[in-house]
């Protein structure tokens, strides 16, 4: 790296600190925002850490500019994440048929409480004759 | 007898890497998997729980402390990369003036977090409290602990380690640069962290 490059460089540098507080700021203020949906809210606030984290892995770690070996590294370590996550959460959504199962009430301070149905047995009583 | 160990300073020609940059890289992408793991918790405990977001509301986050900590970590980064810079440019003092900034951006850190950690515990608030507790206690304790260990690594590449410097400039240079790769990894997990555990 020459020198005139690194003076470049360290414009770079700064401005990519500016934007993160800058982002940083946005974050929060938009966490305060009601968007109307759950998925919005964590869509704008994850899209928005993405961000951050793209200029911290870009410019301050040099992945713009690296070589490839480490891309390829990356690549494995986002795979064996992409199956770290789809396994449990495919796991998720079939436990999640199961809570049909159970009713489900809300209390008076807002908590919402699950409850074993009670079982009918069509008034057969085994106890008896 | 004497063995050099070869791509300690200079990058082997059919990778582009000294030995421990790939080292590193190799590291960071543990931790990747590590952190997903409890990311991959995280996701499925919370939409496990109808409860969870009173539990967070609860809760009571100290979200300006936490913004604050935020900026200071991102503050450090950037004297750290400027650490960096100044070695590339033969000025040890500016190094040395950018990696204490460095240094007390990270204490700083861990203070503010200490105090937060105890209004939690002060309210009764452990993480056997509920899951979101242990989430909380888990995820950012361990990120705390990633702190510590940067702490170590880097007082010492500001005092006793900079005598490297006079004998082996270029691989104190490389040193920095893997020191600053771990750091930059530490201050990502934290973007990702801020926003998950506090605001959404």
């Amino acid at each position: 790296m020459s020198d005139h490059n690194i003076e470049s460089h360290i414009k770079v540098y700064w401005n990519v600190f500016f934007a993160l507080i800058a982002f940083t700021i946005l974050t929060v203020a938009v966490s305060y925002y009601d968007f109307g949906s759950v998925f919005w809210t964590l869509f704008v606030g994850l899209s928005i850490a993405c961000i951050k984290g793209y200029a911290v892995a870009g410019y301050f770690m040099h992945l713009n500019d690296e070589s490839k070996p480490i891309y390829y590294i990356l690549v494995l370590a986002a795979v064996f994440l992409f199956v770290l996550m789809s396994i449990p959460m495919s796991w998720r959504s079939s436990a999640g048929s199961h809570s049909l199962e159970y009713e489900q009430y809300v209390g008076e301070d807002g908590y919402v409480i699950y409850k074993e149905p009670e079982h009918h047995d069509n008034g057969h009583d085994d106890g008896g004759h | 007898m004497d063995i050099e160990i070869p791509y300690n300073v200079k990058e082997r020609e059919d990778t582009g890497l000294y030995n421990s940059k790939l080292g590193i890289w190799l590291f960071l992408a543990s931790e990747i998997m590590l952190f997903g793991a409890l990311f991959s918790t995280y996701i499925i405990l919370r939409t496990g729980d109808p409860n969870w977001m009173l539990h967070v509301k609860e809760a009571h986050l100290n979200i300006p402390l936490a913004t604050i900590n935020t900026a200071v970590l991102i503050l450090s980064s950037v004297t750290f990369v400027m650490s960096w810079v100044s070695l590339k440019l033969k000025d040890l003092y500016k190094f040395k003036m950018y990696m204490g900034i460095t240094l007390l951006c990270s204490v700083i850190f861990l203070v503010i977090k200490y105090f937060e950690y105890t209004a939690k515990f002060d309210a009764g608030h452990y993480p056997s409290t509920h899951n979101f507790y242990a989430v909380y206690f888990i995820m950012t304790g361990l990120h705390g602990l990633h702190i510590v260990g940067g702490i170590i690594v880097n007082a010492y590449l500001w005092i006793p380690g900079t005598k490297m410097w006079n004998s082996d400039p270029e691989r104190f240079t490389n040193r920095v640069e893997v020191a600053g790769l771990y750091w930059h990894f530490v201050d990502l997990v934290w973007i990702f962290l801020f926003p998950s555990i506090y605001l959404l």
